[in-house]
C-alpha cells in the first residue's frame, strides 16, 4: 500500500504540512502541453521511451532541469511554491508517512547500486523500519552531493525499486465502538526487492534524482514507525482521509487473497496480482504482462475441445403443477435461459386493455425479495443481458449469460416472473412512459404502428385487442388492474422455462425448488377471434405515405405445413428498401425487388410481411413511397399479390432460391443461442413440444409450385384488410382495391 | 395529487388485491387471511393498514430466491467453459495465412478474407479506395458478370458480405455447408479477378454518394469521425473511411487496381473459417485458387511506421442550433491493440458504462457516471468508447444531452472519468471485468463472429489470443491497475473534442484539460 499526499486536497499548498506528509510522483516527468496542430510535430520529451544507457544520458544538468519542470500536481492550481515543489518529488515507488515536524530527525533514503543501498542520516535505522532480508546495508552517512552520485553510478545497473507497504495487523484494528479517533499502532514496512523489466531502465533512472531530491532539499523526516498518534498534527481532513487508507488497507489484503483464490488458474494469475499496492502510479499488470502479441508464459490451457460434438437433445420435464422446464446442452461457453409465458393482449378484457404492454415494461422491476436496484445490480454482477418481450399471444423473459452464473440467472429469473410487488411508483413510472412514447411511434417507426393498426382493424375479438395501450386505457391501468392480469395469467401449466446450453438436471435442480409450487389456474380456453378485413386510415403531414394491404393466413403456426410454405412466399417475394446495406444474399433477385424496386425509383420500400398467431396470421405487402406515386404504388403490390396465386407465373428457378434461401435462414438463425432457446420455449407452448427442424426442412422439401399457389390464392381469398398513414388522400379507396381483388377471384 | 392518491386508496373497500397477488405460492398467500378481522372504521386506520401490508411485502424476502444471485460482484469460476475448438492456423508458401475452427456438427460455416488494410493506408488523394473497393469488387470478375455472381449466391442461400474500417477490410460469406468450396472460390475469384467495369465505377459513384448521405445523418458515426478528423490530424488515422465526396468523383479504375496490388498481398491476409468446415480441406483449397496474390514481405506494422498516427489534443465544434440534442465525445489518447495497458483500458471502459434513456436498469447500474447522468438526468444517452490501432488508440466518452444539460453532463463526464486515477474501488472493478468477460464471450455467437474474431485476433496479435489467457489478463486488472493506467492515459493528457449541435454551453477546451486531473489526493 502506498499512501497519497493528501495535504494539498484544498489546492492550497501548506508549507509546514507539505514536505513532510505523504509523497507520491507519477512514473513519468509530465513536460508534455499542449501540442500545436503542425504536420511537423515534435514529440514531447518523454522520459519513459527513453533508453538512458548510461548516467551520461541525463546529465547532472539536464537532471535537474527536468527535476525543476516537474509538475507535480500540487502546484497546477497556480499556486507554485519552487521552494516546496522539488520537496514533493518523490520515488514513485516508495511511500512515506512523515511526521509534521521538520526539526525532527531525519531520515534520508538514497538509492543507490543494486542492489538496494539505503542510507539513514540521525534517526532509526531504515532495518528497523523493513525487512532487512531485501535490505542488505542500512549505512548512516552523509548524501554525497548530487552530481556525484550521477556521474559515478551506472545508473541502468540500479535496476531496483523498493516497495513498502504499510500493515496495521487486524488484531490492532480499533474497536468499532470507539468513539474517538482511531489509534494506530506501529506498523511494519515490508520491503520487496523487484527487479525491473530490462526495457524500463528510466524508472531506475528517474528514481535516483528522486530519492536525492527528497533528502538533498527537503531534509524530509521520513519516519515509518513512530506511532500514528502523531498523525493528528496531520490536518483532520487528511487525518480523515489516511484512516480510510489504512482502513482500506486490511480489505485490500483479504480482498486480493481471495481474488488470486477464485480466478481460474490460479498458480498462472496469481503472479499476476498486486495485493500490497494501491498507488496510482505502480499497478503490477504492465510490469509483468507481456504484449498481446505474446503468450503468458505458463499459462494452463484448458484441452481443446473435439472438431465435432454430438448435438445434444432437448429434453422436457412437465413439474407436477404443468409447469414445463425444457433444455438443450451445447458446448459454447455461454447459455440462453428464458422464461415464456402464454400470456398477451390477447387475454385481456374490457378493464384490463393495455395490461400486457405495461406488464413488458414492469419486467425485472421490484420483487418479493429484491428491491429493482438489486435486481439491476445481479445482472450487472454477472454481465448477463436480460430481455423481455410480448406479443399478442406470448410473453418472453430472456437473459444470456455465460455458463458460470446459470443457477444466477435461473433464480433472478424466476424471482421476477413469480414475485413482482408492481409498486405504485414503478407502475406509474412506466405509464408516463408509454404515454411519452405513443407519440413518438408513428414518426420512428411506422412500419410498427401500421402493423398495429391492422390487427385491430382486421379482426374483431381477441387479436383485435390493441398491444399498445391507448390513452383511455393508460388512464386506467395501475398497480391493481396489472396485478390482477397477472395473477390470472401467469400461472402454472401456462409457463415454460426454456434454456440452451444448459444440462437439464442441472437446470431442474436449481429450478424445481423455485417453481414447484407455483400454483395452477384455472384452465384456460385460447381467446377466439374473427378476420374480418376492414381499413385504417391516417392521415399526417408527412413526406412519404405507408401503405399496407393485410389478407389472412388461415391454420397459423399450428398448421406446421402451411407455415413453411408461407416462409418461403415471403422470401420468393422478398423486398426491402431501395438503400439497404449488404452484399449479395439480402434478396436482391427475389420477385419484389427485380419487379418493383428496379424498376421504380420512386419506391422507398417495397417488401412482404407476415405476422403468424397460433390459428391464424396476416400476410400482405408493405410499401412506402413519396404520395404522388401512392397509387400506382398500390396497384402494382395488388397486381404483385395476385401474381403469385396465378398457376405459371413464378418459375421453378424463383422456388429454388426461394427454399434455399429459406432453409439456410432457418439454419443461419439456429445457430445463435438465444435463438434456440425461444425457439424451444415458443414451440413448446404452441405445439406442447419441439418439433426438430429437420421436420421443418422437410415440409419445405415437398414443397412443390402448386402448394405455393393454392395457399396464395387461398389467402388472397379472404376480405381485405388495408391501413395507410401520411398523405393518405392520394391513396386508393378502400372498396376500389378491394373490388380488384374480389373481381380476380 | 398525493391527497388524491390518498383518498383513492381509501375508497377502494374490497382492500388489497396485491396482497393476494404478491406471489402465486402457498407460502405468502396467508399474509391477507392472517390480518385481523375487524375492519378498521376510521379513514385512516384503514390508509394505515393498506401501507404496512405494502411494506409488509417487501419486509419479507424469501430465502429460497436469494441462494446464488448477488448484487455483489464477486469472482466466478470459469474453468469449463474455457475449452473451444482448436484454433488451427497453417502459413502458406507466399505468407498467406489461413485458420479454421470447426465445429462440425454445425450445418452452416463462414469463410470469409480478413485483410489488414484499410482507410489508413491511403493517401489525402485516394482516401476512399478502401471504402470503393469494397463495394466494386461485388460487381463482376472476369468469369462472372455481376449478375451471376449475386444469383449464384442467392440460389445457394448464402450470404456475402464485406465491410471496411481504417486498418481491416473483410469480405466473407456465410453458407451452407455443402457450399463451401464455392463460397471460396467465389471468394478467391472477386478478390483476384474483379473486372472494374468504367461504367460500374461509374455507377456506384452514386451509390456511395448516397451511403455518405446516409451517415452523415447519423449523428454518431459524424462525431466519431470528426473526433478522428481532430485527434489525428494531419495523420493518416485522421481521415475518414468514406472519403471526400471530391475523392469519390474521382477514383479511378487505376486507383482501385493499384491499391489492391499494394495492399491485398498474401502476408497481409488471412482467410478464417469457422462451422462446418476441416482445415485440411480448406488449407488445399486456398492453395489451389488463391494463387495470384502478391507474396510482397512489406507487413502493414511497416507501412505504420512510415506513417505513424500523432494524437493531437485539440478540439472541433459544430454548433448547430437547429439540431435538437447537442452531442460530444472526449478522448484521450489510447492503447494500442497489442499493448499489454489495452486490457485494464476495456475495463475502464465498462466501469464507465454506457446508458440510454429508454434503458431498464435506469439509475441504479453500478456506474457511477450512469448514476449521476441518469439521477439528474442531464443527457439522453451516453457511451464510453474503446478503440485501439496499430500504434495508438481512442479512449473516451460519447454522450448525447438537450441544450441546457452540457455542462453539467461535461462535468459529470470528466469528474468519472479523472476520478479513474484516484478512486478506484474493488467492487467496481470486479464488475466492470465480469461484465467484460461476459461481452466479450456473448458476442461470439454462431460461426460469423467466430471467423471475424479469429480473423481480426490473427490480424492484430498476429495469433489467437486463447479464451483461457485473456480471462487471466482480464482478471489480473485491480484496482491499482486501473489507477496506474489511468495515470498513464487520462491524468494530465491532452484531451480530444469533438461537439455538435447547440453546444454553446459546452465549456472551453482549458476547462476540459484542467479536469483531467484534481487538485486532491
Amino acid at each position: 500500500m502506498v499512501l497519497l499526499t493528501p495535504s494539498t486536497e484544498n489546492g492550497l499548498s501548506d508549507p509546514g504540512l507539505l514536505p513532510t506528509t505523504i509523497f507520491l510522483t507519477p512514473v513519468s516527468c509530465r513536460l508534455r502541453s499542449f501540442r500545436p496542430p503542425s504536420p511537423t510535430m515534435v514529440l514531447p520529451i518523454s522520459i519513459d521511451k527513453q533508453q538512458p544507457r548510461s548516467p551520461a544520458d541525463y546529465g547532472p544538468s539536464d537532471l535537474r532541469h527536468l527535476l525543476w519542470s516537474f509538475r507535480f500536481p500540487s502546484t497546477d492550481n497556480g499556486l507554485s511554491d519552487p521552494g516546496l515543489l522539488s520537496t514533493t518529488v518523490l520515488s514513485t515507488s516508495v511511500a512515506f508517512y512523515g511526521r509534521s515536524d521538520l526539526h525532527q530527525q531525519r531520515t534520508v533514503l538514497t538509492f543507490a547500486e543494486s542492489p538496494l543501498e539505503a542510507r539513514t542520516s540521525t534517526g532509526p535505522p531504515l532495518e528497523a523500519l523493513c525487512s532487512t532480508k531485501t535490505l542488505p546495508e542500512a549505512q548512516t552517512s552523509a548524501v554525497p552531493p548530487l552530481e556525484t552520485l550521477c556521474s559515478t553510478r551506472p545508473l541502468h545497473e540500479a535496476q531496483t525499486s523498493i516497495r513498502l507497504s504499510l500493515e496495521t495487523p487486524s488484531s490492532t484494528r480499533p474497536p468499532p465502538d470507539s468513539r474517538s479517533l482511531p489509534k494506530y499502532h506501529p506498523y511494519t514496512m515490508d520491503c520487496k526487492s523487484l527487479p525491473l523489466s530490462e526495457n524500463k531502465p528510466s524508472h531506475s533512472a528517474l528514481l535516483l534524482p528522486r530519492f536525492q531530491t527528497l533528502s538533498w532539499l527537503s531534509g524530509g523526516n521520513c519516519s515509518s514507525s513512530g506511532d500514528l498518534e502523531d498523525y493528528r498534527m496531520v490536518r483532520p481532513c487528511n487525518r480523515l482521509f489516511l484512516s480510510k487508507l489504512l482502513q482500506n488497507g486490511f480489505n485490500r489484503t483479504s480482498v486480493g487473497a481471495v481474488q488470486s483464490k477464485a480466478v481460474h488458474c490460479p498458480e498462472t494469475a496469481s503472479q499476476f496480482f498486486s495485493n500490497e499496492s494501491l498507488s496510482r502510479t505502480m499497478g503490477n499488470y504492465e510490469k509483468r504482462f507481456p504484449s498481446l502479441f505474446h503468450p503468458i508464459p505458463g499459462i494452463k490451457l484448458s484441452p481443446c475441445l473435439p472438431d465435432f460434438v454430438e448435438p445434444h437433445p432437448t429434453m422436457i420435464t412437465t413439474l407436477p403443477n404443468g409447469l414445463k422446464i425444457a433444455s438443450e446442452d451445447s458446448p459454447g461457453p455461454a447459455a440462453s435461459i428464458g422464461i415464456y409465458v402464454d400470456c398477451g393482449s390477447v387475454y385481456e378484457k374490457g378493464d384490463s386493455a393495455g395490461a400486457t404492454h405495461i406488464l413488458e415494461r414492469l419486467a425485472f422491476k421490484s420483487t418479493k425479495n429484491r428491491t429493482r436496484m438489486h435486481v439491476v445490480r445481479d445482472i450487472e454482477g454477472t454481465g448477463g443481458n436480460a430481455g423481455v418481450t410480448g406479443s399478442r399471444e406470448q410473453m418472453a423473459y430472456i437473459y444470456d449469460t455465460l455458463k458460470a452464473y446459470i443457477p444466477e440467472a435461473v433464480e433472478l429469473l424466476v424471482d421476477c416472473i413469480r414475485n413482482p410487488l408492481f409498486l405504485d411508483f414503478e407502475v406509474e413510472e412506466q405509464v408516463m412512459n408509454v404515454k411519452r412514447e405513443i407519440d413518438e411511434i408513428v414518426a420512428k417507426d411506422p412500419q410498427q404502428f401500421l402493423l398495429e393498426s391492422l390487427h385491430v382493424a382486421g379482426y374483431s375479438g381477441a387479436l383485435g385487442n390493441p398491444m399498445m395501450a391507448s390513452e383511455t386505457a393508460l388512464q386506467r391501468l395501475d398497480a391493481s388492474v396489472i396485478g390482477e392480469f397477472y395473477f390470472e395469467n401467469y400461472t402454472a401449466d401456462r409457463i415454460v422455462l426454456a434454456a440452451f446450453g444448459v444440462d437439464h438436471e442441472h437446470l431442474l435442480g436449481i429450478a424445481e425448488p423455485l417453481l414447484y409450487d407455483l400454483m395452477g389456474g384455472l384452465p384456460v380456453s385460447a381467446p377466439k377471434s374473427t378476420y374480418n378485413g376492414g381499413e385504417a386510415r391516417f392521415k399526417i403531414d408527412s413526406e412519404r405515405t405507408h401503405v399496407a394491404l393485410a389478407f389472412e393466413v388461415p391454420g397459423g403456426w399450428r398448421d406446421d405445413k402451411n407455415v413453411t410454405a408461407l416462409t418461403v412466399l415471403q422470401t420468393l417475394m422478398g423486398g426491402g428498401g431501395s438503400f439497404s446495406a449488404g452484399g449479395p444474399g439480402k434478396g436482391m433477385h427475389s420477385r419484389l425487388y427485380l419487379r418493383v424496386l428496379n424498376k421504380y425509383q420512386q419506391v422507398h420500400s417495397f417488401s412482404a410481411f407476415s405476422s403468424m398467431y397460433n390459428d391464424t396470421g396476416l400476410f400482405g405487402i408493405f410499401l412506402t413511397t413519396g404520395s404522388d406515386f401512392v397509387a400506382k404504388a398500390v396497384d402494382v403490390a395488388a397486381a404483385e399479390l395476385q401474381a403469385v396465386a396465378t398457376l405459371g407465373q413464378v418459375t421453378q428457378v424463383e422456388l429454388d432460391r426461394a427454399k434455399n434461401a429459406t432453409r439456410s435462414a432457418i439454419l443461419m438463425n439456429l445457430e445463435s443461442r438465444a435463438i434456440v432457446a425461444e425457439d424451444i420455449g415458443r414451440q413448446i407452448l404452441t405445439f406442447g413440444s419441439r418439433k426438430p427442424v429437420e421436420h421443418f426442412l422437410r415440409c419445405l422439401e415437398e414443397l412443390n409450385l402448386d402448394d405455393l399457389t393454392v395457399l396464395a390464392q387461398k389467402i388472397l381469398s379472404s376480405p381485405l384488410t388495408m391501413g395507410c398513414l401520411g398523405d393518405v388522400d392520394c391513396v386508393p379507396s378502400f372498396e376500389t382495391v378491394k373490388l380488384r381483388f374480389q373481381a380476380a377471384n | 395529487m398525493t391527497i388524491r392518491r390518498l383518498l383513492s386508496l381509501a375508497r377502494r373497500p374490497r382492500g388489497l388485491p396485491l396482497a393476494r397477488s404478491a406471489s402465486g405460492s402457498a407460502l405468502a398467500a396467508p399474509v391477507a387471511s392472517d390480518a385481523p378481522t375487524i375492519r378498521p372504521v376510521m379513514i385512516y386506520d384503514r390508509l394505515s393498514e393498506a401501507v404496512s401490508a405494502k411494506i409488509k411485502r417487501l419486509d419479507d424476502p424469501d430465502p429460497r430466491f436469494l441462494r446464488f444471485a448477488s448484487p455483489h460482484p464477486s469472482v466466478a469460476d470459469h474453468t469449463d467453459i474455457l475449452s473451444a475448438p482448436e484454433t488451427r492456423v497453417t502459413t502458406l508458401s507466399n505468407g498467406l495465412r489461413v485458420a479454421t475452427e470447426s465445429t462440425l456438427a454445425s450445418p452452416t460455416a463462414t469463410v470469409g478474407v480478413w485483410i489488414d488494410a484499410g482507410s489508413r493506408f491511403e493517401t489525402d488523394e485516394t482516401n476512399g479506395t478502401a471504402h470503393f473497393l469494397e463495394h466494386m469488387i461485388f460487381k463482376g470478375t472476369a468469369e462472372r458478370t455481376v449478375r451471376q455472381l449475386e444469383e449464384e449466391i442467392e440460389n445457394m442461400g448464402g450470404h456475402l458480405n464485406a465491410y471496411t474500417s481504417r486498418e481491416q477490410t473483410t469480405y466473407y460469406a456465410k453458407v451452407l455447408r455443402k457450399d463451401v468450396p464455392n463460397a471460396l472460390e467465389i471468394l478467391a475469384d472477386i478478390l483476384q479477378n474483379s473486372s472494374f467495369d468504367e461504367s460500374r465505377i461509374n455507377r456506384e459513384r452514386d451509390v456511395i454518394l448516397r451511403e455518405m448521405e446516409e451517415i452523415e445523418g447519423q449523428a454518431e458515426e459524424v462525431i466519431f469521425d470528426h473526433l478522428h478528423a481532430t485527434a489525428f490530424q494531419y495523420t493518416p488515422l485522421g481521415r475518414t473511411i468514406l472519403g471526400s465526396s471530391q475523392n469519390i468523383k474521382t477514383i479511378t479504375k487505376d486507383h482501385l487496381k493499384n491499391y489492391i496490388s499494394t495492399h491485398y498481398t498474401a502476408p497481409r491476409m488471412v482467410i478464417s473459417a469457422a462451422g462446418a468446415v476441416k482445415h485440411e480441406e480448406i488449407v488445399e483449397l486456398v492453395k489451389k485458387q488463391f494463387t495470384k496474390l502478391s507474396a510482397d514481405p512489406t507487413t502493414a506494422t511497416q507501412l505504420v511506421a512510415r506513417e505513424p498516427a500523432y494524437f493531437t489534443g485539440s478540439e472541433v465544434r459544430l454548433i448547430d442550433d437547429d439540431l435538437p440534442l447537442a452531442q460530444f465525445a472526449i478522448a484521450f489518447a489510447g492503447a494500442s491493440w497489442t499493448d499489454p495497458d489495452s486490457i485494464p483500458l476495456m475495463v475502464m471502459q465498462s466501469m464507465l458504462g454506457s446508458w440510454n434513456k429508454s434503458s431498464g436498469s435506469g439509475k441504479h447500474t453500478g456506474s457511477e457516471l450512469v448514476q449521476r447522468i441518469a439521477i439528474n438526468e442531464i443527457a439522453e444517452s451516453m457511451m464510453a468508447f474503446n478503440t485501439n490501432y496499430k500504434d495508438t488508440g481512442l479512449f473516451g466518452v460519447y454522450a448525447m444531452c438537450k441544450a441546457d444539460c452540457v455542462d453539467d453532463l461535461a462535468w459529470a463526464i470528466m469528474q468519472e472519468i479523472s476520478k479513474l486515477s484516484y478512486r478506484v474501488s474493488e467492487a467496481d472493478v470486479i464488475r466492470a471485468r465480469n461484465q467484460l468477460k461476459s461481452s466479450l464471450q456473448l458476442h461470439i455467437d454462431g460461426t460469423s463472429p467466430v471467423a471475424e474474431d479469429i480473423g481480426r485476433q490473427l490480424l492484430t496479435y498476429g495469433r489467437r489470443i486463447p479464451v483461457a489467457e485473456l480471462f487471466a489478463r482480464i482478471d489480473a486488472v485491480d484496482p491499482s491497475t486501473v489507477k496506474r493506467v489511468a495515470n498513464r492515459f487520462i491524468f494530465d493528457q491532452d484531451v480530444a473534442i469533438a461537439a455538435m449541435g447547440p453546444i454553446q454551453k459546452l465549456p472551453d477546451y482549458n476547462w476540459f484539460r484542467r479536469r483531467t486531473y484534481m487538485l486532491r489526493y
